[in-house]
């Protein structure tokens, strides 16, 4: 129940798996992850989360952070293939509106 | 501290438990939801929500509303009718998550908080929720329709 975080980086583009729930408990573990590789340099990161069972404001907050860093450089933050439950959480707080969403790693890819 | 769903005479279903004020228990929160719900026929949608729901509710209690850290999450589900009713009492701060501004959530930008998210979730998911302050606990009675 807790949270899987797999990390791939190819042609400068870092992909996290995740798998399980990004909740209050899992987030700060994440969090700091995503951040360190931020603050090191990368700039291309997608978030996969076929996987990802559950999602909290807790999980959300660490994806606001992460995009903020990533502002006004020319790095993005990318998520791909969501649930459609977990789709609804980013429809009803709106963060659709900064973070790019692909339903397939192609399409991810080809954001870049 | 654990109880199975036990059927109720006038044909619902019911589950009560109660969560010590430690972010750990989430995880016991989301076992509780998922049985009660796979053992009702609730779809995973449905799960996820009420999931997400008390997981706020909770999460909320734990950051800001403790005064030491000996408080309790009492919860009862009862599923009835097609109705899902929830009951929760905690003996946090006095708290009315139907006080909470709405968030921002049209703000096309990174500059936007993430607090009062979890209280629009439950706004959204929920078909009807209603608040109470009596014998120095918070209650909260929440209700959804069950497709």
């Amino acid at each position: 129940m807790g949270l899987e975080v797999s990390e791939i980086k190819n042609d400068g583009i870092i992909t996290f798996k995740l798998k399980g729930r990004l909740d209050s408990n899992t987030s700060n573990d994440f969090e700091e992850r995503l951040l360190n590789l931020i603050q090191g340099g990368e700039s291309k990161i997608i978030l996969d989360f076929e996987n990802l069972e559950y999602i909290s404001s807790a999980g959300l907050r660490v994806l606001l952070k992460a995009a903020r860093e990533l502002k006004g450089g020319d790095g993005k933050l990318i998520l791909c293939s969501l649930k459609d439950y977990i789709r609804e959480v980013f429809d009803l707080s709106g963060f659709v509106s900064f973070l790019p969403i692909y339903d397939s790693m192609d399409e991810c890819l080809g954001a870049f | 501290m654990v109880n199975n769903p036990v059927p109720q005479v006038e044909g619902g279903v019911k589950s009560s438990f109660t969560l010590n004020s430690d972010i750990s228990e989430l995880k016991v929160l989301a076992e509780k939801i998922e049985s009660f719900g796979s053992e009702n026929g609730i779809s995973d949608k449905t799960v996820f929500e009420l999931n997400l729901v008390l997981d706020e509710l909770f999460t909320n209690l734990v950051s800001y509303g403790c005064q030491s850290d000996k408080h309790k999450f009492d919860l009862v589900m009862e599923l009835k009718a097609g109705v899902l009713t929830i009951w929760i009492e905690d003996d946090g701060k006095e708290f009315n998550p139907l006080d909470a501004p709405e968030p921002d959530t049209a703000c096309e930008c990174t500059e936007r908080k993430v607090g009062g998210l979890g209280i629009h979730f439950m706004r959204k998911m929920m078909d009807s929720i209603e608040y109470d302050w009596a014998d120095g606990r918070n209650k909260l009675t929440l209700t959804k329709k069950i497709q």
